[in-house]
């Protein structure tokens, strides 16, 4: 079942000679209990496509569907309610409410979404994610890991058909970030939610069905991607090209090619994505 | 359901409290105001209200005790009474300047051979003499503090206003032209801001003013009170010179002579206190707002509307307002004790009106001030949140 649909969406910010196209003619379908992960360079249009599919941005041009209905000319009244009854939203900072606890972050969601007894649920969720102990801490007394459990537990907590995840292990380190992925695969798997989320974390690339490849407001074929092998930039085959012992190389600046070319022995070699 | 704007607010409570300061002490303006005014808008027609009689007759076109004179032969007192079928009592209502100290400031007593007269120096102030019919105490005054209820001769009943403020009590004296009265009794609620009235029996007063003949009112008893309205009518059509009013309609007239030369100042002073107020929790909910827009803008993602938000801003307004409103009522409770105790001519009342009138213009206030921020609110792009 396709719970999000995608088609040939545009999105352009300003107008005449200062007008910037962020998205352009993106075509892009979800399954239900699909994890789909969109890659690609700051400024790719990632965040602003992650804001079309959620409901948060009108596109200018193409349409959005969540579950068959189409959203994409909804009013601003209207789409609150889209939004809470069947997104989910994980953000990169987090985003709790500084002066609630953990237990009152999901508990207003759970209420916004008209749930009756929204503590309970927002407990039930907390718990399930392994916050039972922590759920009248303010975020400031919680770890990250720990806050963007809170998160997804507050993205979770109306129970909704996809979840979209932006950057969801970039405040975090290596461990509570793979706590973090597997979350979300846990998401997508066990509880059948698709999950689509943007990242720069290769990490996710292990739990993800499809990798997108984002770059310039369009998807691009992730086998001429190649890592930039000082930086760890994922990036075109493209300009910055050196051959080293037959081997090809590639980077997204001169600077990281002359720093290869001047320290070649310390640097792996380069992988195709 | 946890409350965002509560927890907001107790997250941050020196700003709480300030801002609840503010709305207290704007309250506290309001309310002594209000409460100044119902005070002497009250002392004004409470004299009249309370004299026992159901008609008061004045000179023709004569409208008040204040401003308004009023001379009435005594003759009259008859031709009223039978007209009225009730019973008819003659009033002298006059101010003047009476001697409260001797020129070197001490306390005036009496003795043969001591200069009198309105020439003489020492501290004078402004009271309304009322002379009145000791025996059926028609126009006496209704409570007595201290001393006797019926003023003997030589003797006047003071204000305990009035009292204070010159330092006099029961058995000091005081001079009214040249005629030295001894106080014998005190009664309150008789300051009217610009005099004080002072109680004395009837032909006395008439013997002070050197005028035998006249009354400045005459008061009417009747029977059956009910026929106030008939019975002025017919007394105003049969007898010449004279005008008959109901005493409420009297008391009424007399009150807003005064209290329409304060209403003016008092509303405006109430509109300063209450824009101040609305200014104070206005800046504090607009501020925090623009602090928290980015909160506001992930309740927005998540799914809140711009109703749902703007609520929350009322609430916190309403929380300010409340708390002010309370502490306000406390503060107005001390202001009041300690003023009329240290500065005796100021005096406040406070009624079920004056209390409602507060909480509306405080409801009011929360009203306004979350307005300020909603223009904000409803512009918060949620988009925005996504930017780290």
């Amino acid at each position: 079942m396709m719970i999000l649909d995608l088609h040939k969406v545009k999105k352009v910010f300003g107008i005449g000679e200062t007008a910037v196209t962020a998205v352009n003619d993106i075509d892009l379908e979800v399954k239900k209990g699909e994890i789909v992960l969109i890659m690609g360079p700051s400024g790719s249009g990632k965040t602003t496509l992650l804001s079309i599919a959620g409901g948060i941005l009108h596109p200018t041009e193409g349409e959005v569907k969540i579950k068959g209905k189409n959203i994409t000319r909804l009013s601003e009244e209207e789409l609150p309610k889209v939004r809470l009854e069947n997104i989910g939203f994980i953000f990169q900072s987090f985003n709790l409410l500084a002066s609630l606890t953990a237990l009152e972050n999901v508990e207003v969601a759970a209420w916004l979404g008209g749930n009756k007894d929204a503590a309970k649920k927002a407990a039930e969720v907390l718990s399930v994610l392994g916050l039972k102990d922590r759920l009248n801490n303010l975020p400031a007394d919680l770890s990250g890991g720990e806050k963007q459990r809170v998160a997804i537990a507050r993205a979770l907590v109306n129970d909704p058909e996809i979840v979209l995840a932006d950057e969801p292990t970039a405040n975090l380190d290596s461990k509570m970030g793979h706590e973090v992925v597997m979350q979300l695969k846990k998401i997508a798997k066990d509880h059948n939610k698709s999950v689509l989320i943007v990242s720069h974390d290769n990490r996710i690339r292990d739990i993800a069905d499809r990798v997108l490849w984002l770059e310039d407001g369009k998807f691009k074929e992730l086998a001429k991607m190649v890592i930039d092998p000082v930086c760890g930039m994922s990036i075109e085959k493209r300009d910055y090209k050196y051959l080293y012992k037959d081997k090809e190389f590639y980077f997204c600046s001169p600077g990281c090619m002359k720093e290869f070319k001047g320290n070649v022995d310390q640097y792996p070699n380069t992988s195709t994505l | 359901m946890v409350s965002i704007a509560r927890k907001n607010l107790f997250a941050e409570k020196p700003r709480f409290l300030v801002t609840s300061l503010g709305v207290a002490f704007s309250v506290l303006l309001i309310l002594f105001l209000l409460g100044i005014y119902t005070a002497f808008s009250n002392m004004a027609t409470s004299y009249l209200k309370s004299t026992g009689a159901d008609i008061i007759v004045a000179q023709k076109g004569a409208k008040s005790m204040t401003h308004t004179f009023s001379i009435l032969d005594k003759n009259k007192i008859g031709l009223v009474e039978s007209i009225s079928g009730g019973e008819a009592y003659g009033l002298v209502a006059r101010t003047t300047n009476v001697l409260v100290t001797e020129e070197d400031g001490t306390k005036i007593v009496d003795f043969p051979g001591r200069k009198k007269g309105e020439n003489i120096k020492g501290k004078k102030a402004q009271v309304s003499i009322i002379g009145f019919d000791i025996n059926s105490y028609i126009g006496g005054p209704k409570v007595i503090l201290a001393g006797a209820a019926s003023p003997g001769d030589g003797e006047i009943i003071v204000d305990k206003v009035f009292a204070r403020q010159n330092d006099l009590w029961i058995g000091d004296q005081i001079e009214v032209f040249d005629k030295v009265l001894t106080i014998s009794g005190i009664t309150e609620k008789q300051n009217v801001l610009i005099y004080s009235r002072g109680f004395m029996e009837l032909s006395e007063a008439k013997e002070i003013f050197r005028d035998r003949n006249s009354v400045n009112f005459i008061l009417v008893k009747l029977a059956d009170p009910s026929q106030a309205k008939t019975i002025a009518d017919r007394l105003d059509k049969q007898i010449d010179g004279i005008s008959a009013y109901e005493t409420n309609e009297f008391a009424k007239m007399n009150g807003e002579e005064i209290t329409n030369n304060f209403l003016p100042i008092i509303l405006v002073i109430t509109i300063i206190g209450f824009l101040t107020g609305a200014v104070v929790v206005g800046l504090t909910i607009y501020t925090s707002t623009l602090e928290k827009i980015r909160e506001y803008g992930v309740l927005k993602a998540i799914g809140a509307t711009n109703k749902q938000l703007f609520f929350i801003v009322l609430e916190q307004a309403l929380w300010f307002c409340g708390v002010g409103l309370i502490a306000g009522l406390f503060l107005t409770w001390i202001v009041t004790s300690v003023a009329t105790e240290v500065v005796p001519v100021i005096m406040a009342e406070y009624n079920l009106s004056i209390y409602m009138i507060v909480v509306a213009l405080t409801l009011l206030m929360s009203i306004l001030a979350s307005f300020v921020p909603i223009k904000r609110i409803s512009g918060i792009d949620p988009a925005t949140i996504f930017k780290s």
